[in-house]
């Protein structure tokens, strides 16, 4: 079989089949806490005015007047009255889903509910939508079930789709708990993945079974040559219509051998160690958690295209997270597999720490690489040319997005341009070093991913 | 688009809840009562100054002793009014006095922006109705039993004091005993 035929029946908005089997159940925030019960000045404000009104009013003997404190001492004794129980719990509890949106995208439903203790007459609760301004509510306690909100799944990987914080607030006022420690809700996004028609594959494919044409003879189906036979060579590969046509003298026997198909080893490093977004003003702010899409969005979505395309075609695929110490998957194939590889890559994400390696990470003998980074630095290009040096093929998958510069300030425009000038300068090495190169995002700027793809799929395969 | 993830800048949904007001509607309604008692109940210009500061500072101000300050000027400004069994502006003092006390407990735990459900309001505002009701029908009985003018029964304070004392008591016994009942 030819890389060519690799094609595997995936759809590209494939939201249906990741995130069915990606997305765990609802991962409900239940979080219980003692509230810390303090009184307010009210009661006292309302003691001390309303004994020196009577206090007034007696000694002038108004009766009038010594009436109207009796609303504010029965007020402050009512919320003294009221005081909340100590030790107490209270329960929030966050439920999100995921729901499909009629234009293809999808969004996150979120429900916010509430246990709480006796003497709570209000609940100040404060909600932060990931990339939205924090709101503040102040609801019944009975009612707090009833708020629900949604907002777009704006990226893959880990998203905190909503943060609560919330305060109590005891009868009219009079006592009010220390806020509740922050509760977020976060829900694992799988990557939606692209149909990838062509694949390249390692120069060398070193596997014993596979749906690839290997230059070795062996058992496979496409036909070699007509070979004199030699002990070892099995019976039923003799061809006695070409040993009837060839043979000089009694004995002589031919053999049809075929090529030996094989499986490749295909290793995605994902150099996860940064995320940048679209808009080049928030490039120094840290991870992109706005709108639009992020490198680590393209990242994700391009090793599960790959990862889903290769274990299509009977691979083996390793994954390798540069910016993780626990984040390698061993190279392996099947349905299985691919599961854990697809839940793997949903939640690369940085982990702020760099991480300093002094020498490449071993990359199984004969494995391709695809190394999906940003190149903003020379740790990915270096670990490349390593892999490089040793023989491996190594495909630089670029991550970063088209860049947009709408209201960015002058000096940052500047800075941009000298950034992109040395990844550029960083690129141009590694490609006269024999790295390939592969930019993920679409832009009619460049040559189509697909037929970069398979340009450098039919190159691998002239070479093999 | 990248692969069924929106590029646009979408936003999330403003959080549902049920009706609700703006909070910023307390404290205004608070700055409006207090106003308009100011204006009611105040003659002399010093005091009615002094009065409406009160009342901005207690709406501005975070802490509880303008609303201090002005809860007694308002309860304090009786002793220049003549008692009546039919002043009206009496009722709508001692229920105005109460308001106050109570808005003044929440805004100053409340935010200026946020939105507060009106099913919140129902607590609070079925203990005032609660506790007014049993205050002016004790006002309303006192005036009309006594209604004489300052000094004209010595001593009636002490008895309208404690008989205050004893209805704050039976009210906070009759809650408890609610609550008990759940």
């Amino acid at each position: 079989m030819t890389e060519d035929a690799a094609e595997i029946g995936t759809p590209a908005a494939g939201l249906a089949f990741p995130a069915a089997r990606l997305t765990p159940p609802a991962p409900a925030v239940d979080a219980t806490v003692r509230p810390t019960w303090r009184m307010t000045a009210t009661i006292e404000v309302a003691m001390v005015v309303g004994l020196l009104i009577a206090v007034v009013g007696t000694l002038t003997s108004r009766v009038d007047v010594v009436l109207i404190a009796l609303p504010l001492l029965a007020s402050a004794a009512i919320g003294f009255d009221r005081r909340p129980a100590a030790g107490v719990r209270s329960t929030v509890r966050v439920h999100v889903a995921r729901i499909p949106s009629e234009d293809g995208t999808s969004e996150f439903e979120y429900s916010v509910s509430m246990d709480a203790p006796f003497g709570t007459e209000l609940v100040h609760l404060r909600i932060t939508p990931q990339g939205s301004r924090t709101r503040e509510m102040i609801l019944a306690p009975h009612s707090v079930s009833t708020v629900t909100g949604r907002l777009p799944v704006l990226h893959s990987g880990r998203q905190r789709v909503v943060a609560v914080d919330y305060r109590l607030i005891g009868v009219d006022g009079s006592w009010r708990s220390l806020p509740a420690p922050r509760e977020v809700a976060e829900r694992v996004v799988a990557p939606v993945f692209a149909t990838i028609a062509s694949m390249p594959l390692p120069h060398r494919l070193t596997g014993l079974t596979g749906m690839h044409g290997s230059a070795r003879p062996g058992d496979g189906g496409e036909f070699r040559d007509l070979h004199p036979y030699a002990p070892g060579d099995r019976l039923r590969r003799i061809d006695w219509k070409a040993t009837a046509r060839r043979s000089q003298g009694f004995g002589d026997l031919y053999v049809r051998r075929t090529d030996a198909t094989s499986d490749a080893t295909i290793i995605l490093v994902i150099d996860s160690r940064e995320d940048v977004g679209e808009r080049v003003a928030d490039w120094s702010s840290g991870p992109s958690g706005g709108g639009g899409v992020s490198s680590m969005d393209l990242a994700r979505e391009a090793a599960a295209s790959l990862a889903v395309a290769a274990i299509g075609m009977g691979d083996r695929v390793g994954l390798l997270d540069l910016a993780a110490h626990d984040g390698v998957v061993a190279p392996a194939g099947g349905k299985r597999h691919l599961d854990r590889l697809l839940r793997r890559i949903a939640v690369c994400e940085p982990s702020g720490t760099p991480l300093n390696r002094r020498r490449a990470p071993i990359v199984p003998a004969g494995a391709i690489v695809y190394l999906l980074s940003t190149f903003f630095d020379d740790e990915a290009t270096s670990i490349a040319l390593l892999w490089r040096a040793a023989g491996r093929r190594v495909i630089a998958v670029d991550v970063l997005p088209a860049p947009l510069l709408d209201g960015s300030e002058h000096h940052t425009r500047i800075a941009h341009r000298l950034v992109m000038a040395e990844r550029r300068r960083r690129i141009a090495d590694v490609r006269a070093n024999g790295v390939e190169l592969v930019r993920w995002q679409e832009d009619a700027e460049q040559p189509s991913r697909a037929v970069v793809l398979r340009t450098l799929a039919r190159a691998g395969q002239r070479r093999r | 688009m990248s692969g069924g993830l929106p590029t646009n800048r979408a936003r999330a949904s403003i959080p549902e809840i049920n009706r609700w007001v703006p909070t910023a509607t307390l404290h205004l309604v608070f700055l409006t009562v207090a106003a308009g008692l100011c204006l009611l109940v105040l003659e002399s210009p010093i005091w009615l100054a002094t009065g409406l500061l009160l009342a901005v500072a207690g709406t501005l101000v975070r802490n509880l002793v303008a609303t201090w300050w002005l809860l007694l000027l308002l309860g304090l400004s009786q002793l220049w009014r003549e008692p009546s069994a039919t002043d009206f502006v009496y009722y709508l003092l001692l229920a105005g006095v109460h308001l106050l006390h109570v808005l003044g407990g929440l805004v100053r735990l409340l935010p200026w922006v946020g939105r507060m459900q009106v099913g919140a309001l129902l607590h609070p505002l079925r203990r005032f109705v609660f506790v007014q009701v049993a205050a002016q029908s004790v006002a309303v009985g006192a005036m009309l039993a006594f209604g004489g003018g300052p000094g004209m029964v010595p001593g009636l304070s002490i008895l309208a004091a404690a008989v205050l004392g004893m209805v704050a008591a039976v009210l906070a016994r009759g809650l408890r005993e609610a609550k008990a009942r759940g």
